[in-house]
């Protein structure tokens, strides 16, 4: 009866790690895709706040941006009521807001250099041959954008799932905050960490995997 | 329907400009070509060849002048806007280009490389597009190459799928640039011999080349494009002669 109650807990805890994975990635994605257009673009008014956002958070430590994100800007409004103050109340909503910041400021960086290593000529030959814009772009160039980042985007993703264990600094019960509180319960901390080193590893795994069989698809 | 006087032109393209901002790339260019003819356009580098092959195709805009290709003409200093951009959609149809380098889409095989246009654009069934495609690999030699990623075919490979990529969507007109810029000495014969059958084909051609002998070879007409102008222009014989201090200077003579 314990063990069950045990492996449900890790269990729940893994769930948890992977809805923060899974959300962040797609809205760091989202995010980052378009943070990298106004990146690229000529306009100053675009790409320079959006080279300042990265560069605040490539230059700031992961832990320090969950802490302020969670304690921080709660507290900057004087309201404590409505939907933003409920949002910032939530571990959950605070900890994807802050993991998709991170993936976005990185995908952005990642899009923009594989928009880039596509030579102008794949667009051209593409019209040449009749394809309208939309055509040229769905077929020849995002295409091989996707094949380019891919690699990298791997990475990113192993990163951000990694980084989720932040979260348990904020209370979520993600697989380090199972960790913690079986620690605390158990005082077993080195079996405790190689499980959950374990676990990270293995779920690594399955998403890299998954993310070159897309991929490939 | 044309309102052309001569039909025997297939291409005219009459006092096309271009510039990028303020710079003038070129200006002043009046020429015709019957179907079939093949004309060399020699220049040094920076002359603006490879922006004349991109302005007749519409892939860069011209500024002013008119191109007509058969009964397809497009006047860019009298027509509205919303009309010139259909008639370039038209005439791109008309117009196939081979880049200087072959711009083949790398994440797909040759195969879908040549189909992936018919069937977009032309709405062609895939069976019927893979089976003229097989013809084509066939008549230039590639008949193994069907299901190869392009990067792992030599210069002439390329240029050879890039040049049945093109004819898969059935063009009046083809355009070279710079094509034997890639290609080892000993493959020149050989793109002389393809142009030539194309010419057969009664497909009007252009080449962009700096290369002179390569140009005696191919055409039939050449233009001597510098100092953003047409120096001289003729049959291709007008290179035994040339007429100009800068032609002459240009063939070394």
């Amino acid at each position: 009866m314990i063990a069950e109650f045990e492996i449900l807990k890790w269990l729940k805890g893994i769930i948890v790690t992977l809805e923060l994975t899974i959300v962040s990635l797609l809205i760091g994605a989202l995010i980052g895709g378009g943070m990298s257009l106004l990146s690229m673009s000529p306009k100053k008014i675009l790409n320079k706040p959006i080279d300042l956002i990265i560069f605040i958070i490539k230059g700031t430590p992961m832990l320090v941006q969950i802490f302020i994100i969670y304690y921080g800007i709660g507290y900057l409004g004087s309201s404590k009521e409505g939907f933003f103050w409920n949002a910032l109340k939530s571990p959950f909503f605070c900890a994807t807001s802050f993991l998709a910041i991170n993936s976005a400021a990185y995908m952005s960086s990642l899009i923009e250099s594989a928009i880039k290593s596509i030579p102008k000529g794949q667009y051209l030959s593409a019209r040449a041959l009749g394809m309208t814009k939309f055509q040229a772009y769905k077929n020849i160039i995002i295409p091989q954008i996707i094949k380019a980042m891919l690699p990298a985007y791997s990475n990113e993703a192993v990163i951000l799932l990694k980084s989720t264990s932040l979260a348990s600094g904020i209370t979520l019960m993600d697989i380090m905050g199972v960790a913690n509180r079986t620690i605390a319960q158990t005082y077993n901390v080195g079996q405790t960490l190689i499980i959950v080193a374990l676990i990270y590893i293995i779920l690594n795994i399955i998403l890299s995997k998954t993310i070159e069989k897309i991929g490939a698809s | 329907m044309s309102t052309y006087k001569d039909n025997d032109y297939k291409l005219e393209v009459h006092d096309l400009k271009k510039s990028f901002s303020e710079h003038l790339i070129f200006e002043d260019f009046t020429f015709r070509l019957k179907k079939g003819e093949i004309l060399a356009v020699l220049g040094d580098s920076g002359s603006g060849k490879s922006t004349l092959i991109q302005c007749i195709s519409f892939l860069e805009r011209p500024d002013t002048g008119k191109v007509r290709i058969g009964d397809l003409s497009i006047d860019l200093t009298n027509s509205n806007e919303e009309e010139i951009g259909i008639l370039i959609d038209q005439i791109r149809l008309k117009i196939g280009v081979v880049f200087q380098d072959f711009n083949l889409w790398p994440h797909m095989s040759v195969m879908n490389n040549l189909i992936e246009a018919p069937i977009q654009v032309n709405k062609e069934k895939k069976k019927n597009a893979k089976k003229r495609a097989l013809e084509f690999l066939k008549e230039f030699g590639l008949e193994d190459k069907e299901n190869v990623k392009p990067n792992s075919l030599s210069g002439g490979q390329k240029q050879r799928v890039a040049i049945i990529r093109a004819l898969m969507m059935n063009p009046e007109v083809m355009l070279f640039d710079e094509p034997t810029s890639a290609l080892d000495p000993n493959m020149v014969g050989r793109v002389v011999n393809i142009i030539k059958k194309l010419s057969d084909k009664d497909i009007t051609i252009i080449v962009a080349t700096h290369e002179i002998p390569f140009a005696r070879q191919v055409a039939d007409k050449v233009m001597y494009i510098a100092d953003k102008k047409i120096v001289e222009k003729g049959y291709v014989e007008i290179l035994d002669n040339p007429k100009t201090d800068k032609l002459k200077k240009f063939l070394n003579i």
